[in-house]
């Protein structure tokens, strides 16, 4: 049990320092002077020949990893010249809004899915079939940038049910930060009229992310729920007289949850790294604008550390859960 | 439509008129106008040959590259295989839209690094299909059948193994190109490879986005259709060649 955890704590620490290295070749091996891309275009001589001693960059290239290497674990990600902060500092502020609007919306799509593709597998062909098939093709076909404005243009202009797309609740208002996910703070700070408003401004970017979010995780769900129910161990419970809603959820949903609970792992690390878009459209302050305003300024530092940071947390995200299914399913541990 | 849209519009897709500006939809423009007076109509079935030629730009290296490196991984498992596995999971990890940004970044905001780099990330899916068809036919007969009569082992995986990927990798294909279709849509809403003003659906909802606030919801609006049916198109485009080939 513990030799199949530490393989695969092997492999993760394997992939997350291919991860490394891709964002290094990426960095290094363009055309052109890194030291540009890490100052910005507006730095001068002095400065640009500063940061070439710093960052050995007159070393060979192998050496130039060992020592980038060395930075990213002691924590020195590079400076964002945009905000003069540490990258990391800078990610750090940023990420909370971004994890609250993803949780949120992994929450909200297994809501959707899970009840939708249980039913739909139970029935295939029935009504309930035909819209699950229709809801999972339209989340996997619509844009979510495209998504969102329409939302916006339909329950704020139109309606007016909800606040202007401009964002969370404003910091001045925000209670202090305990976690940084404000519905957890203000809570917290007892503040239940702030609260609401946080909550209304989380309403729509959440919905747009689930909708795309949904459809894998619903056509998954529909797919090994049917296969599942016709499984050996729920058609003998079937035999045995059991009634149809114990084998729907505690047979046939056990024998699912494997490939649906890597699925779930999957579409979090997405959430966390593809909500620029949505961001965008929502002017939500996370960590997606924050890269695409560095990235209009040529901020490369910025840009890079958020990648990096994404795809290492997609890394252990994945790898929890293949540990948790690893204790989980005894059928895994192959 | 895409090939016909010289003949089929009659306006200019970048004609600038600021005297109809804004226009709801009408008979005249039949899906309005923009910003800049430009027919909407027009601008989609203009923006309709770029998109859907991007799509296939990038797709189509990663079709040929990947399967060849998938069939070649499963059929000669190893080392080869290990280092591929890992190196398309390293790929994997990389969340699409922000890696795109920083590559773009850092190696110039062009129109084929873009296409390079989304034929790149496209790779993994068809190493993963090329090897998952390959590696239980390693030991087939009509693959030993071959190797005995004195067969060259690439012989063998292009003759004989890489006919057999084809129609599990051309449904991807076409999934694939939904795929990108939506990357460069939405890389080109956030300004990225595309510029004003060619047509370019998800420049074209970017461009529509101020207006939504003020309710000229058209601008946004036709765009977005247009690369929702795309992207339908072809997922059952997917659904209709994993049926044909299935029993064709």
């Amino acid at each position: 049990m513990l030799g199949h955890i530490l393989r695969r704590a092997g492999q993760a620490l394997l992939v997350a320092w291919g991860v490394t290295l891709l964002a290094f070749v990426t960095a290094r091996l363009l055309p052109g002077n890194p030291v540009y891309l890490m100052a910005g275009s507006h730095a001068d001589e002095r400065t640009l020949a500063e940061l070439e001693r710093r960052h050995g960059l007159d070393r060979p290239i192998v050496v130039q990893y060992v020592l980038y290497l060395r930075d990213l674990t002691r924590g020195d990600w590079g400076r964002a010249w945009t905000t003069s902060n540490p990258v990391l500092e800078d990610i750090a502020q940023r990420f909370p809004a971004t994890l609250e609007l993803s949780l949120l919306a992994l929450a909200v799509s297994l809501l959707v899915a899970l009840p939708l593709g249980i039913a739909s597998a139970n029935k295939p062909g029935a009504a309930v079939d035909h819209f699950t098939s229709a809801v999972a093709t339209a989340g996997a076909a619509v844009p979510q940038f495209w998504l969102g404005l329409m939302l916006i243009y339909v329950f704020f202009y139109r309606l007016q049910w909800v606040p202007p797309p401009m964002g969370r609740l404003p910091l001045s208002e925000a209670p202090a930060e305990a976690t940084g996910l404000l519905l957890v703070d203000t809570l917290l700070a007892g503040r239940v009229d702030l609260f609401w408003l946080a909550s209304r401004t989380l309403v729509l970017p959440t919905v747009t992310l689930a909708f795309a979010v949904q459809a894998p995780i619903l056509s998954l769900v529909r797919a090994t729920m049917r296969e599942t129910l016709r499984s050996p161990a729920v058609l003998a419970g079937r035999a045995l007289g059991l009634r149809s809603y114990a084998i729907l959820y505690r047979r046939a949903l056990r024998l699912a949850l494997g490939p649906i609970a890597s699925m779930i792992g999957i579409s979090f690390g997405y959430l966390l790294g593809g909500t620029v878009l949505v961001e965008t459209v929502f002017s939500w302050p996370g960590m997606g604008q924050y890269a695409l305003s560095a990235m209009n300024a040529g901020d490369y530092a910025a840009i890079q550390g958020v990648v990096l940071w994404s795809a290492l947390l997609y890394v252990t995200v994945y790898f929890a859960l293949d540990t948790l299914q690893l204790i989980l399913d005894p059928r895994t541990r192959v | 439509m895409a090939l016909l849209a010289p003949v089929l519009s009659p306006y200019d897709p970048e004609g600038v008129d600021a005297s109809r500006r804004l226009l709801p939809p009408s008979f005249r423009h039949l899906l309005g106008t923009d910003g800049f007076g430009m027919d909407i109509a027009t601008r989609i079935l203009f923006g309709a040959r770029k998109d859907l030629l991007l799509a296939f730009a990038s797709a189509a290296p990663a079709l040929v590259v990947g399967t060849f490196l998938g069939a070649a991984s499963g059929f000669l498992g190893g080392r080869l295989d290990d280092l591929l596995q890992r190196a398309t999971e390293v790929l994997q990890a990389f969340p699409v839209v922000l890696f795109a940004m920083a590559v773009l970044t850092a190696l110039g905001d062009r129109l084929l690094n873009l296409i390079l780099l989304l034929a790149v990330i496209n790779v993994p899916v068809y190493v993963k299909i090329a090897r998952s068809v390959v590696l239980p036919l390693r030991s087939a007969e009509f693959v030993e059948a071959a190797r005995s009569a004195g067969q060259h082992g690439l012989g063998i995986l292009a003759r004989h193994l890489l006919p057999n990927t084809m129609s599990p990798a051309l449904a991807q294909f076409s999934i694939n190109c939904a795929w990108s279709l939506q990357i460069v849509s939405g890389l080109s809403f956030l300004g990225l490879g595309v510029e004003i003003p060619e047509p370019e659906w998800g420049l074209m909802v970017q461009q529509g986005s101020h207006y939504l606030v003020t309710g000229q919801w058209w601008v946004s609006f036709f765009p977005g259709m247009a690369i929702v049916c795309a992207v339908y198109g072809f997922q059952r485009l997917s659904a209709f060649l994993r049926d044909w080939t299935k029993t064709g």
